[in-house]
Parts: structure tokens; sequence; C-alpha cells
């Protein structure tokens, strides 16, 4: 217990600080990213204050699927946006009556829980694109950010 | 031995000495961006003389014409001096309470005379039905003129299309 608490400071010790402080830069630096949520976009699957990860590996040998959560990138990996990908390449997407429409049928949403009265006329989400929304619809359509983004500003994928 | 390895660890920390204190193109750059948010946040209930004033410093970082691009507000167009102190006075009048942050900034210095920077400009504040967060992906532009630094345009990129 003393050892473990006050080790002695010899050349082994020291090599473990720094492989553990060199691999806790390598994961959490570039690997597993903290994120800390701000903002009601995605609620109530993250609320508004607390944490998250973004694994930056999800997508390295498959590509991003609908229902996924990931980290979009603006300049760079510090601030990111969370949301859902809800259509891929090709596909239509519209809001009728609040409801999410994917290829003009309605899209099973288990994770929505408030109502939404969005309307958007059917567009087609380009080649290199998936579209991305919030889970939280009840705010007003023109203040929450979503659409369609290219896949290249995905950061990873966000656990759990 | 010893000896290289206290040679190496002197040389290693007086480089570490000279790249944080001696200043230079991109440390200018990034305090004018550190500046310009501060003089566009507004805390809440600002006096109208302090926001006349930090609107007059924001300006004085910028060299106008000021071109300003915001295709979701149908804004492209260059600003005078006049034009653009109003602007930034609107936005902190109309954003009492935020504070602005840029982030993720990446300063490509062309030449000698002109810089190309990337940043995140994150917006934080409150409203009446709590606090609310908000972020942009910014594409400024800089110019040297007679040394010192001077924002010359400014561009909101939006990646999202509806």
């Amino acid at each position: 217990m003393k050892n473990f608490l006050l080790p002695k400071l010899n050349r082994k010790y020291l090599v473990r600080v720094f492989l553990v402080a060199f691999f806790a830069w390598l994961v959490f630096g570039y690997l597993l990213l903290p994120l800390r949520i701000q903002g009601r976009s995605m609620e109530p699957t993250y609320r508004d204050g607390s944490f998250a990860f973004c694994w930056r590996l999800q997508y390295l040998f498959t590509e991003p699927r609908r229902y996924d959560v990931v980290a979009v990138r603006f300049a760079g990996r510090k601030v990111m946006l969370l949301k859902r990908i809800v259509a891929l390449p090709g596909e239509t997407v519209a809001f009728r009556n609040g409801v999410l429409q994917v290829n003009g049928s309605p899209l099973a949403e288990p994770y929505l829980r408030y109502p939404s009265d969005w309307e958007l006329e059917e567009r087609e989400v380009k080649e290199g694109y998936v579209y991305i929304i919030g889970d939280n619809r009840a705010t007003a359509m023109q203040g929450h950010r979503f659409g369609q983004v290219r896949i290249s500003r995905i950061v990873g994928g966000v656990l759990p | 031995m010893k000896r290289i390895i206290l040679f190496f660890a002197v040389v290693i920390v007086s480089a570490g000495i000279v790249h944080f204190f001696l200043p230079n193109d991109e440390k200018e750059i990034r305090g004018n961006l550190v500046s310009l948010a501060e003089y566009g946040s507004s805390p809440a209930n600002e006096a109208m003389l302090d926001s006349l004033k930090k609107a007059a410093l924001a300006v004085k970082l910028c060299k106008t014409p000021f071109s300003v691009t915001y295709k979701a507000r149908g804004i492209e167009r260059e600003f005078n001096e006049k034009e653009l102190t109003d602007r930034i006075l609107m936005v902190k009048k109309r954003g009492g309470g935020t504070r602005f942050v840029f982030e993720d900034i990446r300063i490509e210095i062309n030449g000698k005379k002109s810089a190309a920077i990337i940043a995140t400009l994150r917006l934080e504040g409150h409203l009446e039905d709590g606090a609310f967060t908000d972020a942009y992906e910014t594409n400024l532009t800089a110019i040297k003129i007679e040394g010192d630094w001077f924002f010359s345009s400014f561009e909101m990129v939006e990646f999202l299309e509806k």
C-alpha cells in the first residue's frame, strides 16, 4: 500500500508514467475523443451537459449507416456537431406533418420523444453526402441545424 | 554521456522558450482573432458607450472596404468603415449576453503580406428559456500593412444543405 501511494521514483516507475501519459494522449487525443454535449438538439438521446466519446475509427472500414449518431467537424475537432444519420446517398428526404419520410415512406424513429410539426419538400441526398438531423424536433425547424453533409466531414461515430 | 543529454535538454528548452516568447505573424493574427471575438461579445445589459467603444476597436482590426459573405442571410458585399461599425453594433445589440470565441484556428500565411484563416466561431449565451450554444465555420483573410495585420474578409461557411 505504501509503495502504491508513495512509489520510488526509479527508472522503471518513470517509464511507466511516460507510457501511461503517451497512451492517454494517443487514445484520448486522436482515437476516442471525449465530447461534452452542449445544446438540446439531440435530446433525449444526449442531454445538454452530458458526456460521450467520438470513436474515430468507426468508419475506417465501413460506410456510415442509417441511425448512426455521428460527430461532424466545423473547422477542426474541438467543436463538432452531433447528429443522427437518417438518409444515405441517392435517397429522398421530406417532412410531412412532422413525420420524416425517406424514399416516400415514413421512417421508424424509436428514439424520438417530442412531437414535431416540421414540413419540408422532398429532396435527394447527393452522392458522397448523408442526411443528418437531431433527435429533438420539438424546436422550430428554422432554428435546428440539419441537412445533407459531405461524408468526409464526419469525424467518427459517437459512443455510447 | 550525461553532458550530451544535458546539451540536448538545454537546446530543446531554449528552442521552446524562443518559440513561446518570440513574436511572429501567426501569433499576431491569433491575438487579433481573440480581440475581435472579445470586442464582438456583449455582456448582458452592456452600456451603449461600451458597445460603441468595442465596435470601434473591432473595426480598427479590419481593413475597409471589408468583404462579408453570409449567404444564408443574403449578405455578399463589401462594407465601408461606417457600415461595418453599424453592423457590429447591430450584432451586439441583437446578441446581448452572447460570447464569441474562435476555436480550431488554422492560419496559412501566403507570402509575407497575406494570410488565410479557417476557424470555428462558437457562440454561447443565455435566452429566456435557458443557455444556448451555436457554432459556425468561418473563413477569414488578413493582410499585412506597415507591419500590422488587418482582417480583410469574413465568410460564414455553410456545409449543411437543407
